[in-house]
């Protein structure tokens, strides 16, 4: 992609092309980001990851460069997004109870790793941490983006992102913790 | 553990949309944004502007002439003069009223006094009085005559 400040501001002008570019590189991230903050439930990910870009596309004449990266904007857009969803639509739906087609993409990937159950406790307990936790721990360890970028994107300071991180891998350790001794089966991680 | 449980997340990223998706969604959001664009071609904006400026001009008008009468309002001796004639005219006809007023009050005390008929000016009624006051039936006051004495003599 060529050089991302040009791309976004032929965005900003209207260009579909340069905004079909910015999609192309950021929708990975942002549909991961979205599909663990709303427990792996495939069709809602979709919808709200549509809801995103749309929202970003019609409100990109406003972007305005303030030395933060573009996808830091793009997880402000989404965390609004996933806050939106649990406030106006259904209770939350463990992944236990996902139907099994939901799932699909999910097992197929799963099939690929090597340990299957490890990391669907993982996620499982990803999804009962609160959300500024998984906010953090999903850009940081799952999308491998820097403080500052964290920061941007959930409006704290670098130095509150490194504690919520700390805390919350301390949690997301416990839950592991308990859910493997309710559940033996499960391979300690 | 800390090292295992971030391998785990790390491994997350290997999660992708499905390619039928991506592709549907970046269709419709790009095309959505194709039916708006007609609201802001030249055309529809030159007239938008036009309205406008006509707007513009005819407020700026409507407040640059009342601003102007206001402040010839104030400014205009002529005007000051009308107000204030017409301020002294009001007072004139309140004081007028007033003393109407007056005039009716005083001159029906002045017949009540000067009326005879009236039980407390009558002559007769006076005399009456005066033949009922028995001075002999009076005691008299020693401090009183003394006084009377020192007063008159």
């Amino acid at each position: 992609m060529e050089d991302e400040k040009k791309v976004i501001l032929k965005a900003r002008d209207g260009n579909e092309q340069a905004f079909g570019q910015l999609y192309d590189k950021y929708m990975p991230a942002i549909y991961r980001f979205v599909f663990l903050k709303v427990g792996g439930q495939k069709a809602q990910a979709e919808d709200i990851c549509h809801e995103v870009f749309l929202s970003a596309w019609q409100s990109i004449g406003k972007y305005q460069f303030k030395g933060y990266p573009f996808s830091s904007w793009l997880y402000r857009i989404a965390g609004n997004a996933v806050i939106d969803y649990y406030r106006t639509k259904k209770p939350n739906i463990s992944l236990e109870l996902v139907p099994e087609e939901a799932m699909v993409y999910e097992t197929s990937l799963a099939e690929k790793l090597d340990d299957q159950a490890d990391l669907r406790t993982v996620k499982f307990c990803l999804k009962k941490l609160e959300p500024s936790y998984q906010d953090v721990l999903i850009m940081k360890f799952v999308e491998e983006l820097s403080n500052k970028e964290i920061a941007a994107a959930v409006e704290k300071s670098e130095g509150a992102v490194r504690v919520i991180q700390h805390r919350a891998l301390k949690q997301l350790k416990k839950y592991i913790e308990d859910e493997r001794s309710n559940n033996p089966t499960i391979k300690e991680a | 553990m800390n090292d295992r449980i971030i391998l785990q997340l790390k491994r997350l990223r290997e999660i992708e949309p499905e390619a039928g998706f991506v592709a549907g969604s970046r269709r419709t959001i790009l095309a959505l944004k194709k039916e708006q664009v007609p609201v802001f071609v030249w055309p529809n904006l030159r007239m938008v502007g036009a309205f406008a400026g006509l707007v513009a001009v005819l407020s700026a008008s409507i407040f640059f002439f009342s601003g102007q009468n206001a402040q010839e309002a104030l400014a205009s001796p002529e005007v000051l003069n009308n107000e204030f004639a017409a301020l002294s005219i009001n007072i004139e006809l309140q004081e007028i009223s007033y003393r109407q007023n007056v005039n009716k009050t005083i001159s029906s005390a002045i017949s009540e006094i000067g009326s005879t008929n009236a039980n407390h000016m009558n002559k007769d009624v006076l005399n009456a009085e005066s033949e009922k006051f028995n001075l002999d039936t009076l005691e008299s006051n020693p401090q009183i005559d003394r006084l009377l004495e020192q007063v008159i003599f």
